[in-house]
């Protein structure tokens, strides 16, 4: 079955045509899009949804040159995110589904990004029979959540952020080294060429390990003071370190509350799908891989077209729901949901 | 008023006080790192709030209900915003005035806006140790 999906939870306007989970056409609105702009999209304008959807609509509905009229269902993004920006998607979406009586799908943004894996060429679909359990990580700018899958549709969060997304953390901590924000891409750049042992940081929730969270706070807080304290001009070579030792910290944080999790929770988990922007970051791969060959769990990224926010995995995960006949039944039912967990149901 | 200095384990008796000063909103400034969302956990905690709440930097703003009441803690973060626009097309005035809490971070990147209305400034800095904060409520 064909579904028109629509994302507007944060910054993205994004529209795309899936099938099953196949990407037939997704597009996003883009600094290029819109000449006015000059290249750089001022952030009002980026989150000015409202303006924008109807021409990204048309523009993922041509380019897999269908018509809205051939497609089964619409599905949209009702949560979680800015209300405001929700709301923009949620009324288009009810009003397409009205105009060309078409069923309406409600999605988890959160889910979209866990199932955002699925549409990788290498994906084993066989592990959705579940004989082991399957795990998923998101870690993205607003998200950082560890969630047992029981079955596509019923989830578990196993572990989760207690104050800032890895994202988050990344980009601020570039900032406390002046690089323009968002600057997770730079501090990933700087880290590479640094040593990750020059400074030494604390591992955020030493000796608090059985709680299963992260927090991101005390180690960003850590780090302004030691940036702070050299007193000098940075050379180049010290700002690599520091962001070599920020981001070795950051990482080995996530991966050690992973790894005390699966203990934890006596998962004989052999499969993790990871999704969210965050994974964009080579070394972040580097050692989720690592991981994953020492636990022997196979490790299933989201295809980097698909990291960031976007519309094919909202329709992705909305194929499912389709199959289960998950309908949003009274439209006027049907409102944003900033805070929905992933756990929860609509 | 004065500057004060607080350790981590004494932010609860912070927050309660922030909470005594009945602010409609309070404005939070300092550095990264400082602890502006920290305390505004504290302050969601001392107000009955048993949801995890999170940095809003990457959503701009976070609700809650306050328990056993109609009113809302309403969470916001200036840090990514470029302009004053950003802020009120969350429909900041219309919240502000109904009792509600409305706690912002970064505030000080549109200070003319909350000049217009009553604010509770509270400005966090690094103290000399680790776990000290130098905290002025104006």
């Amino acid at each position: 079955m064909k579904i028109l999906a629509i994302e507007t939870s944060c910054d993205e306007t994004a529209a795309a045509v899936v099938e099953n989970t196949s990407i037939l056409s997704s597009v996003k609105f883009t600094q290029t899009s819109h000449a006015e702009f000059g290249g750089v999209v001022p952030s009002l304008a980026k989150r000015d949804h409202e303006v924008k959807i109807d021409e990204i609509i048309q523009k993922a509905i041509v380019n897999c040159k269908l018509k809205i009229e051939n497609l089964d269902a619409i599905a949209v993004t009702a949560g979680p995110g800015l209300a405001i920006a929700l709301e923009v998607g949620i009324s288009k979406a009810k009003e397409l589904a009205i105009k060309f009586n078409k069923p309406l799908i409600a999605v988890n943004h959160i889910e979209g990004h866990l199932l955002s894996p699925l549409a990788s060429p290498n994906f084993q679909f066989s592990i959705f029979n579940f004989q082991k359990p399957v795990l998923g990580l998101i870690v993205s700018g607003g998200h950082t959540e560890l969630i047992l899958i029981e079955k596509i549709g019923k989830y578990k969060i196993l572990a989760q952020t207690l104050d800032d997304a890895l994202g988050e953390a990344l980009d601020k901590a570039a900032r406390i080294l002046d690089m323009p924000y968002p600057g997770g891409a730079l501090l990933e750049k700087a880290a590479a060429l640094g040593n990750p042992k020059k400074y030494l940081l604390p591992l955020p929730m030493a000796g608090k390990e059985n709680r299963n969270e992260l927090s991101y706070s005390g180690l960003k807080a850590a780090f302004a003071r030691l940036v702070s304290a050299q007193k000098k001009i940075l050379s180049t070579q010290e700002i690599n370190d520091l962001a070599a030792s920020f981001q070795n910290r950051a990482f080995e944080h996530l991966i050690r509350v992973i790894k005390k999790s699966i203990e934890h929770f006596s998962l004989s988990t052999e499969y993790l799908l990871v999704g969210g922007g965050v994974i964009a970051n080579t070394e972040l791969r580097k050692r989720l891989g690592l991981m994953g060959n020492d636990l022997g769990i196979e490790v299933y990224f989201a295809p980097m077209e698909l990291t960031g926010d976007n519309a094919a995995m909202i329709g992705i995960a909305a194929s499912f729901k389709f199959t289960k006949k998950q309908f949003v039944t009274d439209f006027d039912s049907l409102d944003r949901l900033p805070r929905w967990r992933i756990d929860q149901a609509v | 008023m004065a500057s004060r200095v607080f350790t981590r384990d004494k932010i609860n008796v912070l927050a309660r006080e922030i909470i005594n000063l009945h602010p409609g909103i309070v404005a939070l400034t300092g550095p990264l790192g400082a602890g502006k969302t920290t305390l505004i956990k504290e302050i969601a905690r001392a107000l009955g709030i048993r949801e995890n709440v999170i940095s809003p930097t990457y959503v701009l703003e976070t609700e809650y209900r306050i328990p056993d009441t109609h009113k809302l803690f309403i969470h916001i973060d200036c840090y990514r915003m470029e302009t004053v626009d950003e802020l009120i097309r969350l429909g900041i005035e219309k919240r502000i005035n109904q009792n509600n809490i409305i706690v912002i971070e970064w505030a000080d990147k549109f200070p003319y806006f909350f000049k217009r209305y009553s604010t509770t400034y509270i400005n966090i800095s690094l103290g000399e140790k680790e776990n000290e904060r130098i905290v002025e409520i104006i």
